[in-house]
């Protein structure tokens, strides 16, 4: 699944770079959309499974979606961190400022540092089963975010253009989009396969040795 | 010629910074997984 949607980004993005384009405002800087538009979808709904496993971890107790929680808060937080690097250097060539505290990049970046606090936050928590809940009661609070993120454009004075879905672009635009979209699906759905293992690895080896390293002999004291 | 090569426009600089930094990104990110996956004895 991973080669497979790396194959796709490198095919779409070849499509995108080489191909006419017929873009009414943006012109050249609208090739970025190629790589934009795909990795926000799928940054958002990376967060949607991470949201999914932690109702999953609270009703089930279920390890294995705390591994698929962890591994898809770390893909969607490197996601989103992409998504605001291409933004800002979008805003550049199109808005001519880097940055601007307009509801949609504001939303984006809170939900950047919101996720990649609950990683930090379970790097600091050693008991498991605490550290299980109080993820997934922290994703569940951070993913409240994700449609204020979404709905941002549409809901909220914004000079950051509405989501681009088929009918906001043009037809030529359509499959170089659609598959890099799938290519960047692929990929996350593969990363968060091979991170959720190493999750599991890692806790079966942390449960298998002891907190502390075992008292030498030279300090035991004979009761 | 593709455009890539045969546009002069200045604004070809967004956009392979887009697609280099996205790249790279993803690149050193998927290193990271494997390397990770494979210290953790899960290859």
């Amino acid at each position: 699944m991973l080669i497979l949607g790396v194959l796709l980004i490198v095919g779409a993005h070849a499509w995108g770079l080489t191909a006419p384009l017929n873009e009414a405002q943006m012109g050249i800087t609208g090739r970025i959309l190629y790589v934009h538009v795909p990795t926000a979808w799928v940054a958002l709904l990376v967060f949607c499974i991470a949201f999914g496993a932690a109702i999953r971890v609270l009703w089930a107790g279920s390890k294995r979606a705390d591994y698929i929680e962890e591994a898809s808060l770390e893909v969607g937080v490197v996601l989103t961190i992409m998504l605001l690097v291409q933004g800002s250097i979008w805003g550049r060539a199109t808005w001519e400022t880097w940055w601007t505290w307009d509801p949609r990049l504001t939303s984006s970046a809170v939900m950047a540092i919101s996720f990649a606090g609950i990683l930090v936050l379970r790097g600091m928590l050693h008991n498991p089963d605490k550290r299980r809940t109080i993820s997934a009661v922290s994703t569940i609070i951070a993913f409240l975010n994700v449609p204020v993120v979404y709905f941002s454009v549409k809901l909220l004075p914004s000079i950051h253009q509405l989501q681009s879905t088929p009918n906001t672009v043009d037809s030529e635009m359509h499959w170089p989009l659609r598959t890099a979209a799938f290519g960047f699906l692929f990929l996350s759905l593969g990363l968060i396969g091979l991170r959720a293992r190493v999750a599991e690895l890692r806790a079966f080896r942390t449960e298998e040795e002891p907190d502390l390293p075992p008292v030498p002999e030279t300090l035991q004291v004979e009761v | 010629m593709i455009p890539l090569i045969s546009a002069m426009d200045a604004r070809w600089a967004f956009v392979t910074a887009a697609y280099g930094i996205s790249w790279a990104v993803l690149t050193l990110y998927i290193s990271s997984v494997l390397i990770r996956l494979w210290k953790e004895g899960g290859q």
